[in-house]
């Protein structure tokens, strides 16, 4: 396949630091797997690869992968890292793309080839060991791309039409201090995806603040100006976020009713 | 265990928070912002964003994109990219004319890079100040040195190659300069001779003696 076999590929050591300051370390399993296959020829090396069992002896992990593609590309056998890179995308393209939730195909798929660029930049860059952490713990790497990608496209103002709403003031003192429980019943029960597509119809802003209110129990201010809160997460006053979590209630209200109570 | 001291990135951050919280969530913010108060935004963000994805709706399926185009779409990227890499210009940096100065940039102490290299100090010196031979230099050694500087395996042996002896950095007991050997050492000679390597990498460097 390449006038280099696996043989003569060598595999480097890991050089960046985990946060205790050591340096990270391969699983064993991951270890095991890059000495046998560095004793296979560029083919069975490959057949090898494709085995997509985890559960079978010869599978090998998408850690192990990354390692032996940086391998290939540092000894310049690039058909090999083309083919072993084909392997690991196999393994992920679901999991990245449904992590990707756009009702918009194009932006979706936009959304996708971000990540992928991303991944790709990492295990691309042979002179630095960004791609370290690939090789310990792979899909956490992707998972937060894919968060951090999906986001970046929701905030995105070309992209998302709807988080245009101005900031009126609608806050009802009285409406405020009833009870949440109708909403906690609403967002942890099987309406909740009503909930979620009233609220984004609002705009996305108002769905973002009552999913860190009333799921991940966000506060909205504190005396402590050190603690995160909604009101400084978000840039605005207390009575803001109180503001939108008001407007979103009376849409939840006018559009479910008395259904949560 | 030689901590390796240096800045720790954002990145390295939030993998560890995603490594080590199973969702997002409040109390756990909470912990990561006393840790990392630099961070303090960041982390709210991250968790902000990582609980809007686990929240955000399910999009119909029906316009889902199938996985078979997906890959063809993935691998025309890759192959673009591989060539991008390859045809590109090397981006120019100066030539590294001092390895200890260049270690020292990175945050990196002598210990340090012998250390990551897995040699030792002395050999690491001797290197720097182009004691030992060239063409003894197993691959491994320039490679991992490379990757510790984040410059390339060329830049390395470039560096290597132009070394002349020099007692520069060398602190004298007596008033004269000592004298340097006529010959540039082996590395493999080296590896023999020195106090502070392992047995065990004595031996995982002497294998490479009769394979380079």
């Amino acid at each position: 396949l390449d006038k280099y076999s696996p043989e003569k590929l060598r595999v480097i050591p890991l050089t960046r630091t985990n946060l205790d300051g050591d340096l990270y370390q391969r699983l064993e399993a991951v270890e095991t797997q890059i000495n046998e296959a560095l004793k296979l020829n560029s083919v069975a090396l490959i057949e090898r690869a494709k085995i997509s069992d985890e559960k079978t002896p010869e599978f090998v992990q998408e850690e192990c992968l990354v390692a032996l593609i940086r391998a290939a590309l540092l000894s310049k056998a690039d058909r090999l890292a083309h083919s072993l890179i084909e392997v690991l995308f196999s393994r992920c393209v679901g999991f990245i793309y449904n992590h990707l939730k756009f009702e918009n195909k194009d932006r979706r798929e936009r959304a996708y080839e971000e990540v992928v660029g991303k991944i790709l930049d990492k295990i691309l860059d042979l002179k630095t060991n960004k791609d370290d952490f690939l090789q310990v713990r792979f899909w956490i790497v992707i998972k937060r791309l894919a968060v951090n990608t999906f986001n970046k496209f929701l905030r995105d103002p070309i992209e998302n039409t709807l988080d245009n709403s101005p900031e009126f003031d609608v806050f009802e003192r009285g409406y405020y201090r009833t009870n949440d429980e109708p909403l906690k019943y609403l967002l942890a029960k099987e309406t909740v995806e009503d909930v979620k597509r009233i609220l984004s119809e609002l705009s996305q802003r108002h769905l973002d603040v009552f999913i860190l209110r009333y799921l991940d129990e966000w506060p909205i201010e504190s005396n402590d100006t050190n603690k995160i809160t909604l009101s400084n997460y978000f840039g605005v006053t207390p009575k803001t976020i109180r503001n939108w979590l008001a407007e979103g209630k009376a849409t939840l209200k006018k559009n479910i009713g008395e259904k949560g109570k | 265990m030689i901590m390796v001291k240096r800045k720790l990135s954002l990145e390295d951050v939030l993998n560890e928070y995603l490594a080590t919280e199973s969702k997002p969530n409040y109390e756990a913010l909470k912990r990561w912002v006393k840790r990392f108060p630099e961070y303090k935004y960041e982390l709210a963000d991250f968790t902000a964003n990582w609980s809007k994805a686990i929240n955000a709706s399910e999009p119909n399926t029906a316009d889902a994109v199938d996985e078979e185009t997906l890959m063809l779409r993935t691998m025309s990227i890759v192959g673009d990219r591989i060539h991008a890499m390859r045809s590109e210009k090397q981006h120019v940096k100066a030539s590294l004319v001092d390895l200890t100065a260049e270690a020292k940039k990175k945050g990196l102490g002598i210990n340090d890079l012998a250390k990551l290299s897995e040699l030792s100090v002395p050999i690491i010196a001797k290197i720097a100040r182009g004691f030992l031979a060239p063409l003894s230099i197993p691959k491994l050694a320039i490679e991992r040195l490379a990757v510790a500087l984040d410059r390339t395996v060329e830049d390395v042996v470039t560096f290597i190659q132009n070394s002349t002896m020099s007692a520069q950095g060398v602190r004298f007991k007596s008033q004269e300069q000592p004298e340097l050997p006529l010959e540039k050492e082996d590395f493999f000679d080296a590896v023999r001779n020195d106090r502070e390597l392992s047995e065990e990498q004595r031996k995982f460097w002497l294998e490479f003696e009769h394979n380079e």
